[in-house]
């Protein structure tokens, strides 16, 4: 398959299905972040390849993997100041040679990372006096710059509101059904990554415990397992799809059925 | 803020109104620059007029133009042309080098005069007066080599915590003084006129400037301007972003750094072997081009253009500000940039950015 990564580090495993929003999900220090930046060629796995269109990611020059790949990091450093303008334009820097200027083209991308990420009306802002939500579009629109077909982000909600959450893994969604993006997305909402991934990657202690369709991995026995909780399984009766309802210390009687909608 | 709507395809649309991007990022950049060459310019004819025997600016042109008598043409072109050119290409160059080692360490403080590499140029050049000789390749060979020492052992004493922050600023000043000290005892148990050379070498002047001499300091200094300002601009904005925003973009973050050392280094020793260590107008510059040109991060362009404006205009009120005496260059920048460092450090503080 054209994007298709296959990765060997550590004794896993894994192939990131190319037109998919794939999750991954597991507790801290799991290896999670350690394995998308394999992915994202940023750490060179000690043994095994990660392959990108079929070829060793490696051994390719930079700039052609970051035409194909982009990243949403986690330590994102947002120079003082910046404009959201300035900051979406560097995100072509891959498609750029020393001796180019500024093209159409790029022109054309920019407009319209800022336009799927609805940050035209703020591009003259500075990123710094946006909201989280914001901000972290902003930073989306940077790497949407990059034209790339595969998407890889690092905790992309962390420290934003529930609001801001969802409509920023709406636009996840909606760049993945009609832009045909493939996108790697790591969450730590077990419910959202039941609602949004296509394929869902768990891991733990280094290992990748399980992948597969959310409704076939997500079971009360793998959340006991993996997290350490008290989960009930239920169908979502809003949206579809597997909702986990964890148990708190000290609540009523478990209800053992896995399919029960209750109230 | 609004919500998601149905799927949509990507809209193709014209470039959007107002956004005109080739003007929208570099308007106010270029402003700065032409402005700041724009005074440059104004201070280097200031420095062609002014002198023992005062020209009007015709008859500087006229002497410019070859159409002055011979004493007029022998002042403006032969005596003050060279030495006003090197000020304003050796501040460019500082500006530059500033605003390479700033974004490398992420630190305002980040300068090549704090972190030791001006103090490793300079001990390297009087090394090799004091003990070989004072030809120009040789004083430079030993500039270089004494800032790319520097840099390896810099690079060496902060390694675990990163090139970066406090612990780079802190071991510069202990290599620094380290440093001196080593070039004191250089000039010291060397013969009395090498030492009187070394001396004079190392507080940092224009004096006796002229094209045969520094022409290819000038000639290589330019060409270090341009390639570096071309080759690692836009790297050095992508630094800005973090590393590993950076290395997804393409731009490997560790051979940016490694390059933009290399790039400041030979910048910094190719000044310091013409002309001697001229303190501060690295550190000082790039904080006034930055701020002037409202830049977010690296901004080598306004930094190179304020250095040139520095040190045109140090030199300048060396030669003629207290009248009947001339005073070397180094010796101003470092009256007005300790100054400059005090206010710099007091408000960092207050910050806590430091």
């Amino acid at each position: 398959m054209a994007y298709d990564k296959h990765v060997v580090g550590e004794g896993l495993s894994l192939d990131v299905p190319d037109g998919e929003f794939t999750v991954i999900l597991g507790p801290n220090a799991c290896g999670k972040s350690t394995l998308l930046r394999s992915l994202a060629r940023l750490l060179k796995p000690q043994a095994g390849t990660v392959y990108l269109d079929g070829k060793d990611i490696h051994r390719r020059r930079a700039k052609d993997v970051a035409t194909r790949l982009g990243l949403l990091p986690q330590s994102a450093v947002t120079p003082a100041g910046i404009t959201v303008f300035d900051l979406v334009r560097r995100g072509r820097y891959p498609h750029q040679s020393v001796l180019s200027r500024w093209s159409e083209e790029d022109e054309r991308s920019v407009a319209r990372a800022l336009e799927a990420t609805r940050m035209t009306d703020l591009a003259h802002r500075p990123v710094d006096e946006l909201s989280g939500g914001q901000r972290q579009r902003a930073w989306v629109a940077m790497v949407l710059a990059q034209e790339s077909p595969v998407l890889l982000l690092d905790e992309p909600t962390t420290f934003l509101d529930v609001s801001h959450q969802i409509t920023l893994l709406d636009l996840f969604a909606e760049l993945n059904r009609t832009g045909g993006r493939t996108l790697v997305a790591i969450l730590h909402d077990i419910n959202h990554a039941a609602r949004y991934a296509g394929h869902l990657v768990v891991m733990s202690d280094g290992r990748i415990v399980a992948q597969g369709r959310p409704d076939e991995v997500l079971t009360a026995g793998l959340l006991a397992e993996v997290f350490d909780i008290e989960a009930t399984v239920i169908e979502d009766p809003v949206n579809g799809g597997p909702l986990i309802i964890t148990r708190h210390r000290g609540a009523a009687a478990p209800s053992p059925s896995r399919k029960a909608p209750q109230r | 803020m609004s919500r998601t709507g149905a799927a949509r395809a990507f809209v193709l649309r014209a470039p959007l109104p107002g956004v005109r991007a080739s003007e929208r990022f570099s308007v106010r950049s270029t402003l700065t620059c032409a402005a700041l060459l724009a005074l440059t310019a104004a201070v280097s004819l200031a420095a062609l007029m002014l002198g023992e025997v005062v020209y009007s600016p015709q008859q500087v042109a006229q002497a410019l133009f070859g159409e002055a008598p011979g004493a007029a043409e022998l002042f403006v072109v032969q005596w003050r042309l060279p030495r006003a050119v090197t000020a304003a290409v050796f501040g460019a160059m500082l500006g530059l080098a500033g605003a390479l080692f700033q974004s490398v360490t992420r630190n305002p403080l980040g300068s090549p005069d704090i972190i030791g590499f001006t103090a490793g140029s300079s001990a390297g050049g009087v090394a090799v007066v004091a003990l070989i000789g004072s030809s120009h390749l040789m004083v430079a060979a030993g500039a270089l080599a004494g800032g790319f020492a520097v840099a390896a052992l810099i690079v060496l004493l902060s390694r675990g915590g990163g090139i970066a922050g406090f612990r780079l600023v802190i071991a510069g000043i202990a290599l620094s003084a380290m440093l001196s000290g080593l070039e004191t005892w250089f000039i010291l148990s060397a013969d009395l006129d090498i030492a009187q050379v070394a001396a004079l070498w190392s507080t940092g002047s224009l004096n006796g400037t002229g094209f045969t001499y520094t022409g290819p300091a000038l000639l290589a200094g330019t060409a270090m301007l341009l390639v570096t300002g071309f080759g690692l601009g836009r790297r050095l904005r992508l630094l800005d972003l973090g590393d590993d925003a950076s290395a997804a973009l393409g731009a490997d973050p560790g051979r940016t750094r490694l390059l933009a050392i290399a790039a400041g280094v030979v910048l910094i020793a190719i000044a310091t072997a013409s002309a001697g260590p001229i303190a501060f107008v690295a550190l000082a510059a790039p904080h006034i081009g930055r701020r002037l040109a409202g830049a977010a991060g690296a901004a080598p362009a306004p930094s190179a253009c304020a250095g040139a404006l520095v040190l045109a205009s140090a030199d300048l009120a060396g030669q003629h500000a207290i009248p009947g005496h001339s005073y070397p260059v180094g010796l101003v920048t470092v009256a007005v940039g300790g100054i400059y460092l005090i206010t710099l450090i007091a408000r960092e503080n207050r910050k806590g950015t430091l």
